[in-house]
């Protein structure tokens, strides 16, 4: 038998409230692969992934690493960076003490979990906050903290839901970059939802277009073609009329091009 | 000055005030947090219709309010799981309506009636052994789980999606913490009374809340402000020959302004 998948999914469909959300998904990721998943708004993009976390229900077979995607299954071996990351900001919990919550128990020297924590953060640029309070830092703070928190249990898989609203440019790099290390180091599988074509091109292994259905999945340079995004995204979708977007290599791309080449702003 | 701790009954409630002070005002913590204050309050209400059921069954009333008590908090959140209702709603249902079940059942009994006034607002004072070992003993098994999983109540607290994912059974979790909320708050009656039980779980973490930098200290101080406010009061109570319960709440009130004040200095 073929060593197990990082992330199997068949003919996965969701309902919620009575609607249909997703209908019939199915693929599979390869351990260390980039999987971005694009889609325009409401297309289910989360709610796919919070069908594999578990956290809504649904119908069909996932599996993480040859098992049974449920909660127990999943222990110690996922990462979660949410869309929208909801807490009660006047809660007196540090950045120290949120990572160290969600920190697995393999892990039991306090000075070995200490310096886990002061290592993630120093990765994502958060180690000067380590004893902040999480509800005084800014929208993009909270994020890289989020991030950090995502790759200390040093999972195997990573799911990351536009994980880098409101992080600058320099973060936004810093992230793809960290992300890359940590694919070749550990062979981490990551999964990330992305309206970035360019982020497509330059890290994605597989792309799975969800509108819904899914529309295309594969390599990007099969997926990205115009009728898959038209099918995605509607008609008149014209960006993909920019082919430097997918031609031209990436050392030549301009700002400007780079611009065009977002699907749609953040 | 420390003569009164030679009286049995003095003893008597200093321990039992201080075991309950200390456990509410660690659980209190959870319970602000997940703004659980109100839902407190109507299982406090539920312990006149648990009591009344003991005295017209002729078993302690005590041990069947703890009962009736984490019959009516499971049910309040089963209700909230199932239901299109917000929990405020629900639980502005089951507040008033065990109350007057309790009032029907106190009408219904024949001869010996219980002293609706003591269980209202509390009177440690005239615990007995019974009640000293009961509440002892619960709340030192209250204080061992919440000590046990703390952890994992923090997790559940901060980020219950995560939590989740994390392989916590946040649903097992979650009514485990209502049996040991309900609990807590049934034999706190008996102290502080019905009426005031829920200001002890409430004001020491809310205290704590307003200066603590990080969770162990939202923890730590918030216990010690339970067991200030349980000592001070039932002294106070002694030395001014006042109502305890409400001894032990102003105690605990004048500890919340002092640290209202100091919040500015001390919240970093
Ligand atoms: N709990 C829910 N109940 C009903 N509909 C939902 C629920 N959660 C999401 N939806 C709907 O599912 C669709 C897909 O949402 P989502 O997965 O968040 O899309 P995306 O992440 O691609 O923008 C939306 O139309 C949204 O309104
Ligand atoms: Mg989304």
């Amino acid at each position: 038998m073929d060593a197990p998948k990082a992330l199997d999914i068949n003919d996965l469909s969701v309902t919620l409230g009575g609607k249909r959300i997703l209908q019939n998904i199915t693929f599979s990721v390869d351990v260390g692969d980039f999987l971005i998943i694009i889609g325009p708004n409401g297309s289910g993009k989360t709610t796919l992934i919070k069908a594999v976390l578990g956290l809504v229900p649904s119908s069909g077979k996932i599996s993480i690493f040859g098992k049974p995607a449920n909660r127990v299954g999943l222990k110690g071996m996922v990462g979660y960076v949410p869309q929208k990351f909801e807490f009660d900001r006047t809660f007196p919990i540090t950045v120290s003490e949120v990572l160290d919550i969600a920190l697995g128990k393999e892990l039991r020297e306090p000075l070995k979990r200490k310096q886990r924590i002061g290592s993630v953060l120093g990765q994502v640029g958060m180690a000067d906050y380590a004893h902040k309070k999480i509800g005084t830092l800014s929208g993009g703070q909270i994020q890289r903290v989020l991030i950090a928190r995502a790759i200390a249990n040093q999972p195997k898989i990573v799911f990351f839901d536009e994980p880098l609203a409101g992080v600058d440019i320099k973060g936004e790099k810093s992230f793809y970059e960290l992300i890359r290390n940590l694919k070749e180091a550990q062979k981490l599988t990551v999964a990330l939802i992305s309206h970035d074509v360019t982020v497509v091109n330059l890290y994605a292994d597989k792309v799975a277009a969800l509108n819904r259905i899914m529309v295309a999945f594969g390599s990007p340079k099969d997926v990205l073609i115009t009728q898959n995004m038209e099918k995605a995204y509607g008609q008149g979708f014209g960006i993909f009329k920019h082919k430097e977007c997918l031609e031209k290599p990436q050392e030549e791309l301009t700002q400007q091009d780079i611009e065009r080449c977002k699907l749609f702003g953040e | 000055m420390f003569e009164f701790l030679a009286y049995p009954f003095m003893q008597r409630a200093l321990i039992a005030g201080t075991v309950i002070g200390i456990t509410c005002a660690l659980i209190g913590v959870f319970v602000i947090l997940q703004k659980m204050a109100f839902f407190a309050n109507a299982i406090a209400h539920s312990a006149l219709a648990g009591i009344a059921i003991g005295f017209f069954m002729g078993l302690n009333p005590m041990v069947t309010a703890v009962m009736f008590g984490i019959i009516i908090a499971v049910l309040i959140s089963y209700l909230k799981s199932r239901s299109i209702l917000s929990v405020d709603t629900i639980i502005g249902i089951f507040l008033p309506s065990s109350m007057a079940l309790g009032v029907l059942i106190i009408g219904l009994l024949e001869g010996f009636r219980p002293d609706l006034i003591s269980y209202l607002f509390g009177n440690i004072l005239a615990v007995d052994r019974f009640y000293l070992y009961l509440s002892v003993s619960l709340g030192i098994i209250v204080m061992i789980l919440l000590a046990v999983f703390f952890k994992k109540y923090m997790f559940i607290t901060f980020d219950r999606e995560l939590a989740s994912i994390h392989g916590i059974n946040v649903a097992a979790y979650d009514y485990l913490f209502i049996i040991l909320l309900a609990t807590t708050v049934i034999i706190g009656t008996r102290v502080v009374g019905i009426i005031l039980i829920s200001a002890l779980i409430v004001i020491p973490a809310a205290s704590s809340k307003n200066i603590s930098s990080n969770f162990t200290q939202m923890v730590v101080y918030s216990v010690i402000f339970g067991f200030a406010s349980s000592v001070l009061g039932l002294m106070s109570s002694y030395f001014l020959n006042l109502a305890s319960g409400a001894t032990i709440i102003m105690v605990s009130g004048a500890i919340f302004l002092i640290t209202l004040i100091l919040r500015p200095v001390l919240a970093k």
